[in-house]
């Protein structure tokens, strides 16, 4: 058959147009052999740009089409669409990167402009020579599963549940809600947090096609996207769910207390607890490292048992694991605080009274140590002179370079509560600039100003205590030119959240890089934030970068919508760039499947002969098979090693 | 050893590395770290830093420093010299007149580092034959070997820990107190004494108020900021300042029994009789 | 670019990434008693080029190092290293300040900065360190010089 090449050559605007010569490059990629016609557009991914593609190959017979333009990321889908459209196989595309490759790159005009044409040259000679392809159709599982049960995991539950889907949630916790359930109120509005929160934890659990495993974790992900084969450990609670009424007379009877996690330090627990009283499952939780008959594993104690009239304690139950296949995930784990003890110069741990926001946030919690009263830990009084400081362990080379996002809107929200509670307080909030970004946030901050929170444009460099636990906050005051000596009866530190150590095991679980921040990294930040880079893998909420409840739960929304439309069809559309082995060539060596990234290789065994296979599901193409193949028996359509061979020589072609 | 202005510090100092072993020399012909050229230009601190190094590694031997400011001002000046090769041909160049050679191969140490690592206070409790019981001291480490936290000789220089350490085996106390960290202002009163002294009278005043026995340093310009201006202090905050200033190897030698004038503590000019009388030393 | 000057001198001084957020003016003894001296302020005029008017006006000379501005600015500026390399900037003009002038005179003839001229014990005798079994410094004149000259210290040290 006849090679009739299209070359369509994009200005990008200026990108492109600014450093390359478009019109010697067309005019160049026009002589090159099989090209019929070439062409440049201002914009060729702009409607006017795809028609002109799709009319060369209805009117011209154009059967192959080079795009020289940005990055295949960008737009290949856009371009094999009109490849499609017209009638076109839509693998029969070469897209030649001249943007992100070239004149993004360089600044000399002349010889950007001669490494264009040797890109151009190669994307023509590689698509002179590709077959047309079609895509690997699979089983799609129309199951989800949502790792992670706070406000983003369990909005996009809610969705993908009212959309049909089968959702499971794997929460680490003995209780799903996540941070968010000992919030007090929240910005800007002073909405009680567990009234926003409690009805959709209500609303998730009943809902028939949600499943919730709490004190549970992935453990093992296998198989690919549509296909997911998951492995998750149930932790034993030592009470069964089901019997338990929360009367808490086992508490009352547990000799071992330990520091409260959900109260930061503030408070303690005993070994055998609930969460907090809204805590779905409504059920006590043994801690087996605090429990005496748990760690010395004999039979001592026992006094909840005891205490226990319906029976409900059982020291005899073990990890379980459960495996099922998903179609998609949604990464949904949210983030840990900052830890202040590492900036020595606060005295965080040392000075009783210097306190986090996280803290302060269980103080004026009902359910927390002081049954929301604020007090100074030192003391047990009510503070006159509160100091809040912002971007502590945040905007700083030293420990997170990001900015915490959440920690203006946090503090002003504190101050306001404390001059509800507390009456008549002095208060200041150090922030070198307050951020108040979101709808009602700069309002917000007004009023805060308006009812006397004074606002200082200058941090703390260090603090220092009196002998009864008062704090010296010296801190410049830019507007007045006054360095203030403030005698502080609580601080506050004001920090944020960061990626933990279950950013660390996930993203090694499922293969799913993170940004140099930590948190997980999104396919795209600007077009696809919800997405990883992973198909089939999203990701919801902090998981991805901090961020306040509204902007978690539209996220949410956002993985949900995209989970539904990657599960819309009954079959996944895979892309046929997958390794194939030819069993004649193959020596059964085993390299390939000892190489694979992702354990898609694996031997079929017959009476009569041994095979290896490829799954096409788990599969990404990446060729790392085919280049460690000592025979040549792997390869993977359309970058066969002849192919790749004609684009090394069209580029160290020496006339162009 | 890099020797001290402070006559009774190096006497001081001596004394205990004498007592628990600790080999040393002094070079006549090492001269000022530079560390007063610095400001001025950065080239002949350097080479002046570079020459004190150069004359210990000639000598195979690590650099005790008993100054805060010698102990920056040598490591600074190591690690500027070898991560800037321009720099260190240039002073090598001076040096090879003198058949001198920096290579930067010895570690400077500050004297409580010595006490602390090669002493240790377990050979020190071994010794005590005058406990400091109830004696409440004012710790006051300086600045410069607390910043850069690189060169730190306590590895949280927030919340150092070392000084403490050793007056707790000595059988004396040495609580937190808000001023701790306030610097001598040695510096600034090159330009401002005055403002100094301001500065100086604060922590001193506090100390005072606070109830502290003695303010205990470990840096000849600490010691001399707050012991040797007093009078002066006193007159231009408008209260009377008595405070003892005692340097810490002072403090080491008294719990040993060594003999104050042993320790040069007739040549301290701040009223130490005060905190001798405590520990049972009618007079000096 | 504005700074560049000063960058030559000391590399790792960053006085572009400022965000002023006063940590270093807080937490400066200097600032406390001189209502004129702002650490920041001092690093925003070098790196605006108002290096003429820091140096007239004489205020780069106040710093004593204490180093809390180096250690706890959150992005690195070293405001405490750019006072030291508008100092030697200052140097170079011949503008440094007497008290500078004297240490340095001082160690080119004694090798240190004080002369060693003995102190005065509690019972009123003057002792040297000879007295008093120190070891005495033997640091050639000459040798300071040339040293002083070939690293080219821009003072004139006199006879």
């Amino acid at each position: 058959m006849d090679i009739r090449i299209g070359v369509y050559i994009c200005h990008c605007g200026k990108n492109i147009a600014s450093t390359v010569n478009v019109d010697e490059l067309r005019e160049f990629a026009s002589r090159l052999p099989n090209v019929i016609v070439a062409r440049d557009y201002i914009y060729m991914c702009s409607s006017v740009g795809q028609d002109l593609i799709r009319k060369d190959i209805e009117e011209l017979g154009v059967n192959r089409v080079v795009v020289a333009a940005c990055s295949p990321t960008m737009h290949l889908e856009t371009f094999r669409r009109v490849l499609e459209e017209a009638g076109l196989n839509k693998y029969l595309l070469e897209m030649a990167n001249i943007r992100e490759k070239c004149s993004w790159v360089h600044t000399d005009p002349k010889k950007a402009t001669e490494k264009a044409k040797r890109i151009v040259s190669m994307a023509v000679k590689k698509v002179s020579s590709v077959e047309p392809l079609q895509e690997i159709r699979r089983r799609i599982h129309k199951k989800v599963l949502i790792i992670g049960g706070g406000v983003a995991g369990i909005h996009a539950a809610i969705e993908l549940a009212k959309a049909g889907y089968h959702v499971t949630i794997v929460e680490k916790m003995p209780t799903i809600g996540g941070k968010m359930m000992f919030f007090d109120k929240t910005f800007p509005t002073l909405d009680c947090a567990q009234c926003i929160l409690s009805p959709r934890i209500s609303e998730v659990t009943k809902l028939e096609n949600v499943r919730i495993f709490t004190n549970s974790e992935v453990v093992e992900v296998t198989g690919g996207p549509g296909d997911f084969n998951v492995r998750i450990l149930r932790k034993p609670r030592y009470v069964d769910e089901m019997k338990c009424v929360a009367c808490g007379n086992c508490a009352e009877k547990c000799p071992v207390s330990v520091p409260n996690e959900w109260w930061f330090g503030l408070g303690e627990r005993k070994a055998i607890y609930i969460p907090f009283p809204q805590a779905y499952p409504n059920s006590y939780v043994i801690d087996p490292d605090a429990c005496l008959r748990l760690r010395l594993r004999r039979d001592v104690c026992g006094l909840c048992m005891q205490a226990c009239d319906r029976n409900a304690i059982n020291f005899d139950m073990k990890e379980e694991f459960t495996e099922d296949r998903f179609g998609a995930i949604i990464i949904a784990i949210g983030g840990e605080p900052f830890e202040p003890s590492k900036i020595g110069e606060y005295g965080y741990g040392e000075f009783k009274n210097v306190i986090t926001g996280i803290q302060f946030e269980v103080l004026t919690n009902v359910s927390g140590p002081t049954k929301g009263e604020i007090l100074c830990p030192k003391t047990g009084r009510k503070p006159k002179t509160l100091v809040f400081i912002q971007c502590v362990g945040f905007r700083n080379e030293n420990f997170n370079r990001y900015c915490c996002r959440t920690g203006c809107m946090a503090s002003i929200k504190h101050a306001i509560l404390a001059k509800e509670k507390l009456g008549d307080v002095d208060i200041y909030i150090c922030a070198p600039e307050v951020r108040a970004f979101g709808k009602g946030y700069e309002e917000f901050y007004k009023r805060a100003r308006e009812e006397g929170i004074k606002f200082i444009r200058g941090l703390p460099s260090e603090l220092k205590e009196e002998e009864d636990g008062t704090l010296i906050v010296e801190v410049y005051d830019p507007i007045s030119d006054k360095i203030l000596n403030i005698k502080a009866d609580l601080v506050v530190l004001s920090t944020g959240l960061q990626a933990s150590e279950n950013h660390r095991n996930l993203s090694e679980i499922l293969k799913v890089p993170r940004s140099p921040d930590g948190f997980i990294l999104e396919k795209h930040p600007k077009l696809d934030p919800a997405a990883t880079p992973i198909a089939g893998i999203f990701v919801a909420g902090v998981a991805q970068g901090p961020k306040d409840i509204p902007d978690s739960i539209s996220h949410a929304e956002a993985a949900a919508a995209r989970v539904m439309s990657f599960l819309a069809k009954d079959e996944l559309e895979l892309e046929p760039f997958k390794a194939e082995i030819n069993n004649e060539l193959c020596s059964k060596c085993l390299i390939c499947m000892h190489t694979c990234p992702f354990n898609a290789i694996s031997i079929a065994e017959t009476d009569s002969e041994v095979k290896l296979i490829v799954d096409e599901v788990i599969c990404t193409g990446c060729g790392v098979c085919a280049s460690s193949c000592p025979t040549g028996a792997i390869t993977i359509p359309n970058i066969l090693p002849k192919q790749i061979m004609l684009e090394v020589e069209a580029a160290l072609e020496v006339s162009i | 050893m890099v020797w001290s202005s402070q006559y009774q510090y190096e006497i001081s100092a001596r004394k205990i590395l004498d007592t628990f072993g600790v080999d040393y020399k002094t070079f006549p012909e090492q001269q000022c770290c530079g560390k007063p050229l610095m400001c001025v230009n950065i080239d002949t601190w350097l080479t002046l830093a570079a020459r004190v190094i150069a004359i210990a590694e000639r000598e195979k031997k690590d650099i005790i420093t008993l100054c805060n400011g010698c102990y920056l001002s040598l490591n600074e000046a190591r690690k500027i010299l070898l991560e800037t090769p321009e720099k260190l041909e240039l002073v090598n160049n001076i040096l090879s007149k003198e058949n001198l050679k920096f290579t930067g191969n010895i570690r400077i140490r500050h004297i409580v580092s010595v006490i602390w690592e090669d002493i240790g206070v377990d050979r020190i409790s071994d010794r005590i034959k005058i406990r400091l019981d109830n004696l409440k001291l004012a710790v006051h480490y300086g600045c410069h070997v607390l910043r850069p936290k690189e060169f730190a000789i306590d590895s949280n220089p927030e919340r150092p820990h070392i000084v403490e350490d050793i007056i707790q085996t000595l059988g004396a106390e040495s609580p937190y107190y808000p001023e701790k960290f306030d610097c001598c202002m040695i510096l600034l009163s090159n330009a401002d004494v005055k403002g100094a002294d301001i500065i100086r009278g604060k922590k001193l005043l506090a100390i005072q108020r606070r109830k502290f026995d003695a303010l205990v340093t470990i840096c000849p310009l600490c010691q001399q900021s707050y012991e040797t201006r007093q009078k002066r202090i006193s007159k231009l905050i408008k209260e009377k300042i008595s405070v003892p200033v005692i340097y810490l190897t002072q403090l080491i030698g008294l719990a040993l029994g060594i003999p104050p004038k042993e320790l040069g503590l007739h040549l301290n000019t701040s009223p130490v009789e005060v905190i001798l009388k405590k520990i049972g030393y009618e007079h000096i | 670019m504005l700074g560049t000057e000063l960058k030559k001198l000391i590399s790792w001084i960053q006085p572009e990434v400022c965000f002023g957020c006063n940590k270093c003016v807080s937490g400066c003894p200097v600032a406390e008693i001189h209502n004129e001296y702002r650490p920041n302020r001092i690093v925003r005029l070098a790196y605006l080029g108002f290096v003429d008017e820091l140096i007239e006006s004489g205020v780069i000379w106040y710093c004593t190092q204490c180093l809390k501005c180096s250690e706890r600015c959150p992005m690195e500026v070293y405001p405490a290293s750019v006072i030291v390399a508008l100092r030697n900037i200052a140097s170079k003009r011949g503008m440094t300040h007497e008290a500078w002038v004297k240490m340095a005179k001082n160690v080119s003839i004694y090798g240190k900065i004080l002369p060693d001229m003995g102190v005065m014990s509690k019972d009123r005798k003057l002792l040297k360190r000879e007295d008093l079994g120190l070891v005495a410094p033997a640091i050639s004149r000459d040798l300071i010089r040339r040293l002083f000259k070939e690293s080219k210290l821009p003072i004139d040290i006199g006879e």
